[in-house]
């Protein structure tokens, strides 16, 4: 083998080494550098979009607060009494309308909550004319009866054997909402 | 256009292998003989020819028939009658048996000049041709030649091995013709030189100059290795360029997004709270909305005649009316035709009793109607 030959294996094994040991490792740092620069890139773009927006999100914020708050007024505040209120705000109701409450079960566990706000029910019997509970029912519908509460199951029998359910007798499973009013605290 | 680009690029990258080119000189002419050689001792030194006459002044001295010692002892006594003070070089030249003292001074500010560039040695050109039996064409490839105008060093010729011989016999013939006009001792027998010197006789220098560069053999030979090496030298240093770039680019782009990211944090903080505040408010408005309308309930049964209703059994949206009447059909088909109430049906057999039929009929009343509609287009924004 002459020198010459050498001399050219020894270059293509030399470009060969090169390629693997210098420019492969190179070329794949240049495609991860090109990838993080545009996830940087992305980035700088969002956060800069949202730097932009501060006063649109101050704004909204105050905006959605306002109509949030406006809200509240359809909740029984939680302020350490709540079963308390909700049960004098039940009788208070029923007494309005003439309804005689002959028994009643309030349960202290609450049906679910979401976001600090729990749904609580009472199973009251009641006793009355049955105008007075359709007018209850209607008046409770109405969007000035804050805080909101509604009946949500009702089985109501005639008081009299033979008559119809002019003098009724009703056990009624009212719900109600009450929302957590050191929170509302806060975020007010 | 391409030509003089394709020169620019190349003079970019070239330049100095082209003036320095790989053949270096050793001259020796203390001794009175020119002796070139390219080997590599440590008196390397780069050839350099001037053009101009005007730098040197030139001339020669029959000396009488003397041995060679003696010869050498008049050469350092005789000193050439030189129109400008400069350094003095001469050498001994052997004709019809006597000694010929060619001497030749070179200018005080052109030696000035061509020290400053650090070339070490300068020799008349005409030396060099006159001396044919040590230079020739070929040993005066590689090599700058200098010209110049008021004792500066104005431009310089290189001459590649490529293309020197065609190049240089242009050179030697133009120096030749010029030479004889203030030279007597010149002489040459190439006739074919003879020849071609009447091309070339009356240029001036920078005729000479202008047809020595614009000559296609001064056109930059390219081979095919310098360019695949000139092409990989570029790749090489644009890889490394376009890596470094992109490095610091990275670097620059992390740098801003450290900073946005401070000034974004409490901004953030302000959405994260915007969108908790949006899910409370979707949350409380989805409560107040899907409160059922209960009273709806009792549409079926407040607008339905002839019947005793004996008990209502009201579960979510569904109504059980269990009542006595005298035409259970009728009461059904009557509920049929109020709006509010959906599907009725009987649920138990009706059961006819004397004339009056006691029966259960169930069905449903819509009951999710907002209660509330306030802005929600604003609420969703």
């Amino acid at each position: 083998m002459n020198n010459s030959l050498k001399s050219k294996l020894l270059m293509i094994l030399l470009s060969l080494l090169f390629l693997q040991l210098v420019f492969i490792p190179v070329y794949e740092f240049q495609n991860t550098t090109i990838s993080k620069i545009q996830q940087n890139l992305d980035f700088i773009s969002k956060t800069n979009s949202l730097i932009n927006s501060e006063n649109k999100i101050e704004i909204e914020t105050s905006e959605l607060q306002r109509q949030s708050e406006s809200l509240n007024k359809y909740f029984i505040l939680d302020d350490g009494g709540y079963d308390i209120k909700f049960q004098s705000y039940i009788e208070e109701i029923l007494n309005k309308y003439n309804l005689s409450i002959v028994s009643k079960d309030f349960f202290t566990e609450p049906l679910n909550t979401v976001d600090d706000i729990s749904t609580y029910y009472v199973d009251v019997g009641v006793e009355g004319d049955i105008q007075n509970l359709l007018q209850l029912l209607v008046d409770l519908s109405s969007p000035d009866q804050v805080p909101k509460i509604y009946i949500n199951n009702l089985d109501i029998k005639s008081k009299s054997p033979k008559g119809s359910i002019v003098k009724f007798r009703a056990d009624l499973i009212i719900k109600a909402f009450i929302i957590d009013n050191v929170r509302v605290e806060r975020e007010n | 256009m391409w030509r003089e680009i394709k020169q620019l690029f190349l003079s970019f990258f070239w330049r100095r292998v082209v003036l320095i080119g790989p053949r270096e000189y050793q001259f020796d002419y203390c001794n009175g003989n020119v002796i070139i050689s390219n080997d590599n001792n440590k008196n390397i030194t780069p050839l350099i020819g001037i053009l101009d006459r005007e730098c040197y002044f030139e001339t020669n001295t029959t000396l009488p028939p003397v041995s060679f010692i003696e010869a050498l002892k008049l050469k350092k006594n005789i000193t050439p009658n030189s129109p400008f003070k400069g350094e003095k070089i001469s050498y001994l030249q052997s004709v019809n048996s006597t000694w010929v003292l060619n001497s030749s001074v070179i200018k005080d500010d052109f030696q000035k000049s061509i020290s400053e560039r650090k070339l070490k040695f300068i020799l008349p050109l005409t030396w060099l041709f006159n001396s044919r039996e040590q230079v020739s064409e070929y040993h005066i490839c590689d090599t700058e030649f200098v010209f110049c105008e008021n004792n500066n060093i104005k431009s310089s010729i290189p001459i590649n091995r490529s293309m020197g011989k065609d190049h240089a016999t242009m050179l030697r013939s133009w120096l030749w013709e010029n030479n004889r006009k203030g030279i007597d001792h010149v002489y040459d027998t190439d006739s074919s030189l003879n020849i071609m010197a009447s091309g070339f006789m009356n240029l001036t220098k920078l005729q000479l100059l202008s047809v020595m560069t614009s000559n296609p053999f001064l056109t930059f030979h390219i081979s095919w290795k310098k360019i695949v090496k000139s092409c990989l030298v570029i790749i090489f240093v644009y890889f490394l360029f376009l890596t470094a770039l992109l490095k610091v680019s990275d670097l620059v782009l992390l740098d801003k997004k450290e900073d946005l990211i401070t000034k974004a944090n409490p901004i953030i903080q302000k959405r994260n709270e915007l969108n908790k505040l949006r899910i409370s408010y979707d949350n409380k408005l989805s409560i107040v909305s899907s409160i059922p309308l209960s009273w709806k309930a009792w549409m079926g049964i407040v607008n339905v005649k002839g019947l005793i209703i004996k008990r209502v059994v009201i579960l979510d949206n569904k109504v059980e009316l269990y009542a006595i009447s005298r035409s259970s059909s009728k009461v059904l088909s009557q509920l049929n035709e109020i709006d509010d109430v959906i599907s009725p049906t009987f649920t138990k057999p009706v059961i006819n009793n004397r004339g009056l039929e006691t029966f259960v009929i169930s069905w449903e009343f819509p009951i999710k109607q907002p209660v509330i509609q306030i802005d929600e287009a604003s609420s969703n924004e």
